[in-house]
């Protein structure tokens, strides 16, 4: 009975340093199933073995850490796109984050990573550590990591580029069938789904635009195109404010602007719908600076000038005549 | 360590970071992965893929009360998977070491975290005699081939051979002894 309970744990011994024949595992394995007495010490004896044999190993926790971290962005995690918690989730990504925005990796796997935002503004460092800002409801698909040779983003809404420049790697912005491809530079592309235009806006730097890859448009600082989704060129301007990014600088200059501008302005700085309910209010223009100004301030400062009410009603501003 | 639990779970399901979570739980997770499965690279798969399933699950964490539980039965749960898995793959082979490994991962068992058992090995390490302490932490703490301790030590290899395994016997013995004692600690 002694020799045999010394063999066991001679077994259990070479079953925990996987050091065992078959031949001998069936013969614990026949011993184990006995009783559950027997299940028990096999269990414990296996767990003590192995406790003390893994102190003989190290696992680095820092390089797991790190790995971790590395494979969150990289790995198909659930599109929880309208997760009400997407606010949490907002705060892991490893890009850094203005406001609350939403990283997700894509359904598929190997498709890459989509960058969303909500109902605010977000800021997002990507691999070639181009910063990109998303507007609200903007998303933007990329690869996990960039190619060797190309960096490609789609996009759907608005957002602004900061591309680090890379001649080896051009960066090339796919809005639907509009390509706008650049090598380092800053503008903004905003695809417009409801009357199917892209519009970009080139803040340094130059910058191609074109159909697929068909004869590009090269615009350069300060120069504004709108092209539709066939390719046909709608306007070319040249723009004389950086009113066109006040939703990311929150700054605005007004001068004599028509309310109705005003209004989509404001819209696209406070992420509220700005909504003129009178309609004598169209003919009203409005000249001064918004720079960063809470939402209250504005409304004061409109209201008075303009001796209008502002009525904050949800997520909507309602613009009406005094009585 | 339990009374931090509650500015862990915090920290995890705002998911800000899991790093206090590696540093506090990844090795004592491994080591638990270890008694399935007795290999470094093994166990520290399961552990990661573990961790990628408490991130995905993150938003839910709130509804644990004890992190320490989930994080060991997130664990069990990936090991489950590979012997899942390893079924598939050695189905024909092995048979009696796959059922033996069955048998320990049978049900989940939270009696004796390896948090707590490394705290009762340390402290039987601690009442070792000294030489015995100081070969086996020189071979476990700083990883010293046994050729290199005994030359430290001016013991032959022999020597070192056999106060490891006398230590190890020893402590085995020991810890034996304290698991209904922790048993009833836990929880």
């Amino acid at each position: 009975m002694e020799q045999g309970k010394e063999h066991i744990d001679d077994l259990i011994a070479r079953y925990s340093a996987q050091a065992i024949t078959p031949e001998e595992s069936e013969e614990l394995l026949l011993w184990a199933k006995e009783s559950e007495h027997n299940k028990m010490y096999f269990k414990q004896q296996v767990m003590l073995h192995r406790q003390v044999a893994s102190q003989n190993v190290s696992f680095d926790s820092a390089k797991a850490h790190s790995q971790f971290d590395k494979s969150i962005q990289q790995t198909q995690t659930k599109v929880r796109r309208f997760s009400r918690t997407w606010l949490a989730a907002a705060s892991i990504a490893l890009a850094a984050i203005l406001g609350g925005g939403v990283w997700y990796a894509s359904q598929q796997p190997k498709v890459g990573i989509q960058l969303a935002s909500k109902s605010e503004v977000s800021e997002f460092v990507l691999d070639d550590s181009s910063v990109v800002t998303l507007s609200r409801n903007t998303v933007i698909d990329k690869p996990q990591t960039f190619e060797k040779k190309a960096r490609e983003v789609e996009l759907s809404g608005k957002a602004f580029f900061k591309v680090t420049r890379d001649a080896n790697r051009p960066f090339t912005v796919k809005a639907g069938n509009i390509y706008i491809k650049v090598l380092g530079t800053q503008f903004e592309v905003a695809s417009n789904t409801f009357d199917s235009t892209v519009t970009v806006t080139v803040a340094s730097g130059k910058v191609s635009v074109g159909y697929l890859t068909d004869k590009p448009s090269i615009l350069t600082e300060n120069q504004q195109i709108i092209i539709t989704q066939q390719g046909k060129v709608l306007s070319r301007t040249v723009i004389s404010n950086s009113n066109y990014l006040a939703w990311k600088t929150h700054i605005v200059v007004f001068d004599n602007t028509p309310m109705e501008e005003v209004a989509l302005q404001l819209s696209d700085i406070y992420g509220k719908h700005f909504a003129i309910k009178d309609a004598k209010i169209f003919d009203k223009h409005f000249t001064s600076k918004i720079d960063n100004q809470s939402l209250s301030d504005v409304k004061f400062i409109l209201s008075n000038a303009l001796d209008i009410a502002l009525e904050e009603r949800g997520d909507s501003i309602i613009i009406k005549g005094r009585p | 360590m339990k009374e931090n639990n509650t500015i862990k779970l915090l920290a995890v399901t705002n998911g800000q970071d899991f790093a206090e979570l590696y540093e506090c739980y990844f090795e004592p997770l491994c080591r638990y992965a270890y008694r399935f499965f007795p290999n470094k690279d093994d166990a520290y798969e399961i552990v990661q893929d573990a961790m990628l399933k408490i991130y995905e699950k993150r938003d839910s964490l709130h509804k644990i009360d004890s992190l320490e539980r989930y994080l060991f039965r997130m664990v069990y749960n990936s090991c489950i998977n590979r012997l899942e898995h390893i079924k598939v793959e050695k189905k024909y082979t092995d048979y009696a070491q796959i059922e033996l490994l069955e048998i320990q991962l049978e049900s989940f068992d939270d009696t004796y975290y390896p948090t707590e058992m490394e705290k009762a090995l340390n402290e039987e390490i601690d009442s070792l005699p000294p030489q015995a302490k100081k070969v086996l932490n020189m071979r476990f703490v700083d990883g010293l081939k046994y050729s290199k301790i005994a030359e430290v030590l001016g013991i032959s290899v022999r020597t070192v051979e056999s106060h490891l395994q006398n230590s190890i016997k020893k402590l085995r013995e020991k810890l034996e002894k304290r698991l209904p004692e922790m048993g009833k600690n836990s929880n």
